[in-house]
């Protein structure tokens, strides 16, 4: 679809509209110090300058806790009753390193032919309006990433990026020019001009990013390392909460388990689980492989460098820097992963 | 003053008098730092402090008991280790307690901070001025006011943010149970579902269980990634252990915190039944 054009004005009657018929989340106060995905009822309440919200985008469509059905014993029959799927929902004003989290924990959860129903059924709901970033951040690394820029577009719908005093919409999926066909009175077509606009823009916000990691040399470190004595000193600092991984666009490892109502009746409920958890790997009998600290940590760091890659051909991390910045004790998984040998 | 805490460092490392020195070294943006394990040396000249040294590196302390640790540690944070020597989790002979001389960090803590004197530290770098601040607890006071159903309003809407990560808790230097309650599953005392009432009632038990040993050092709440009030409740349970138990966490090393004794008249305590 040819990109549009749309106003500061036409964007905020855009999201009103959208807000009086859909669940619309975006970057939203909490208090002073927290700004979160929430649903907003008007544009007033978005908060438009954040790059990095307190927690992930993810859980509006992957959510913390899931319940997938309810179920209850009747005389001969167990009954089940599965969850109505979710309200058509939009995301919007999340950056390019949020929306690229969807792009990669979609094909997990489409793994060799598995569809996964809740996450499917609410990523087929949801449409997704990114915002690109003019002002990337000391903790962004978004451009290590194949592809990864501020003002990328993968995962998104649409991707708004401002060019002089508007914004250029880059329509970018079959959802997205459903929206856009839909309100089409807010947009108007975008001139050669103001795309190349945004070619430049991209270019100056690359440039603001300062780190950017050798990822070819980190998988080979990574792959040599496993036994490494680095791993016995560099996670002493760690404190193994579940931070991290919890404020993660991709982390994606959940825990299944269930709730009894009475003796008949309960749910069955699926909830993001932490590998910085001891009870992630703990077993039926009581076994765990992974007690001790130092496996923990380091299985986060392979999992997301190494394992991942071997199994996706790409890093199961977007660069956006927010477990570093979440992270109670400022480990940073830039200097982690580089330094492992 | 960075100076002499690395030479302090260094000749302790050089000496083999301890295993580690847990300090703080410079972060990913300028004037930011976080907590460093040191053990050689040459390494010493990494240690900093400045405004960002915030974290409350009592914790580690526990974790490597069987070697000998030094620990950079301001007034505050002194507290906490007195307080994990009292409940033995700690030997007082296996740890090095590096006090310093603190003006006040980036914390909500630091604007009534009263604490920052170094009593039974082992070096002290800097001189410890008296900072003149006073106890505040008009926020207290006024939250303690609130009608029942507005208080649970206000922390349904707190915990509704929570992530049950479990920072928290991790970060505190008295939640030290290697089995903690919220880990059990047989039996079970927190379904593993994250909404609003098992959240609360995570915190809740958390709360009761460090009642009269929490020293309102706030790690929790500089924690949260969520920016959860925590110190409304910590603070509250600091002024509650004084105010029934005659009992302030941390002051020394030997008295018995109040939940781990019993009497049977308390003179705090009215019986209405």
């Amino acid at each position: 679809m040819q990109n549009k054009l749309i106003t500061q004005e036409n964007l905020k009657a855009l999201v009103n509209e959208l807000a009086a018929s859909n669940d619309v989340f975006a970057p939203k106060r909490e208090n002073e110090n927290t700004v979160s995905f929430g649903k907003i009822n008007s544009f007033d309440e978005y908060v438009p300058g954040v790059l990095l919200t307190n927690t992930t985008v993810k859980d509006k469509v992957y959510l913390q806790s899931e319940q997938l059905f309810q179920y209850e014993l009747k005389k001969d029959t167990v009954e089940f009753k599965e969850k109505a799927p979710g309200k058509e929902a939009v995301i919007f004003g999340g950056r390019p390193c949020d929306a690229r989290g969807f792009d990669v924990i979609d094909k997990l959860f489409n793994w060799s032919g598995y569809e996964d129903g809740p996450y499917t059924g609410g990523r087929k709901n949801t449409t997704i309006i990114t915002v690109s970033c003019e002002k990337p951040e000391l903790t962004c690394f978004c451009t290590s990433f194949a592809g990864g820029s501020p003002a990328d577009g993968k995962g998104s719908d649409i991707l708004l990026t401002p060019v002089s005093g508007k914004f250029l919409a880059e329509v970018l999926t079959e959802r997205g020019e459903k929206l856009a066909a839909k309100y089409s009175k807010y947009f108007t077509d975008a001139s050669d001009a103001e795309t190349a606009a945004k070619a430049e823009f991209a270019k100056a916000a690359e440039t603001k990013i300062t780190k950017k990691l050798d990822l070819a040399a980190v998988k080979k470190n990574l792959d040599s390392s496993f036994d490494s004595p680095y791993w016995d000193t560099v996670h002493l600092p760690c404190v193994k909460c579940g931070a991290c991984t919890y404020v993660c666009p991709t982390c994606y490892c959940f825990d299944i388990t269930e709730k009894k109502f009475g003796y008949l009746n309960g749910e069955r409920n699926r909830t993001w689980d932490s590998c910085m958890s001891e009870m992630f790997t703990k077993m039926a009998g009581g076994h765990n492989p992974r007690t001790d600290t130092k496996r923990r940590f380091r299985q986060r760091f392979m999992h997301k460098f190494r394992y991942h890659v071997d199994n996706f051909k790409e890093e199961l991390c977007t660069g956006c820097g927010r477990c570093i910045r979440r992270c109670p004790v400022g480990i940073d998984i830039r200097k982690v992963v580089e330094e492992a040998k | 003053m960075e100076k002499e805490m690395q030479e302090i460092a260094k000749k302790l490392l050089a000496e083999k008098k301890v295993d580690w020195v847990i300090g703080y070294e410079n972060s990913f943006e300028p004037g930011a730092s976080r907590p460093v394990f040191i053990n050689k040396p040459e390494d010493a000249v990494k240690l900093v402090f400045n405004k960002s040294c915030v974290n409350n590196l009592s914790v580690y302390l526990p974790k490597v008991k069987k070697q000998k640790a030094a620990v950079i540690a301001k007034g505050c944070d002194l507290r906490s280790v007195r307080e994990i020597i009292k409940e033995h989790q700690i030997l007082r002979e296996n740890v090095v307690i590096i006090g310093v001389a603190c003006e006040g960090v980036d914390s909500s803590k630091c604007a009534t901070c009263r604490e920052n004197k170094l009593d039974g530290a082992d070096f002290t770098v800097g001189a410890v001025k008296d900072l003149g601040r006073k106890e505040d607890l008009s926020d207290i006071e006024k939250f303690e006011k609130l009608s029942s159903s507005e208080k649970e309003a206000f922390w349904n809407k707190e915990f509704e943010r929570c992530i049950r990560c479990y920072a928290c808790r991790n970060v505190c230097p008295v939640c030290y149970c290697p089995d903690c309650f919220a880990n059990r599953l047989m039996p079970e005392y927190l379904n593993k579902v994250v909404n609003t009432a098992e959240n609360k009632v995570f915190q809740q038990i958390r709360m009761q269980h460090v009642f009269g040993r929490c020293t309102d050092c706030r790690a929790c709440e500089e924690a949260c990634p969520v920016g959860i009030k925590l110190s409304l409740l910590t603070k509250k349970m600091s002024k509650d252990a004084k105010k029934l138990f005659n009992y302030e966490s941390g002051k020394d090393t030997d008295s018995r915190p109040p939940l781990s004794t019993f009497k049977v008249d308390e003179e705090g305590i009215v019986e209405i039944m």
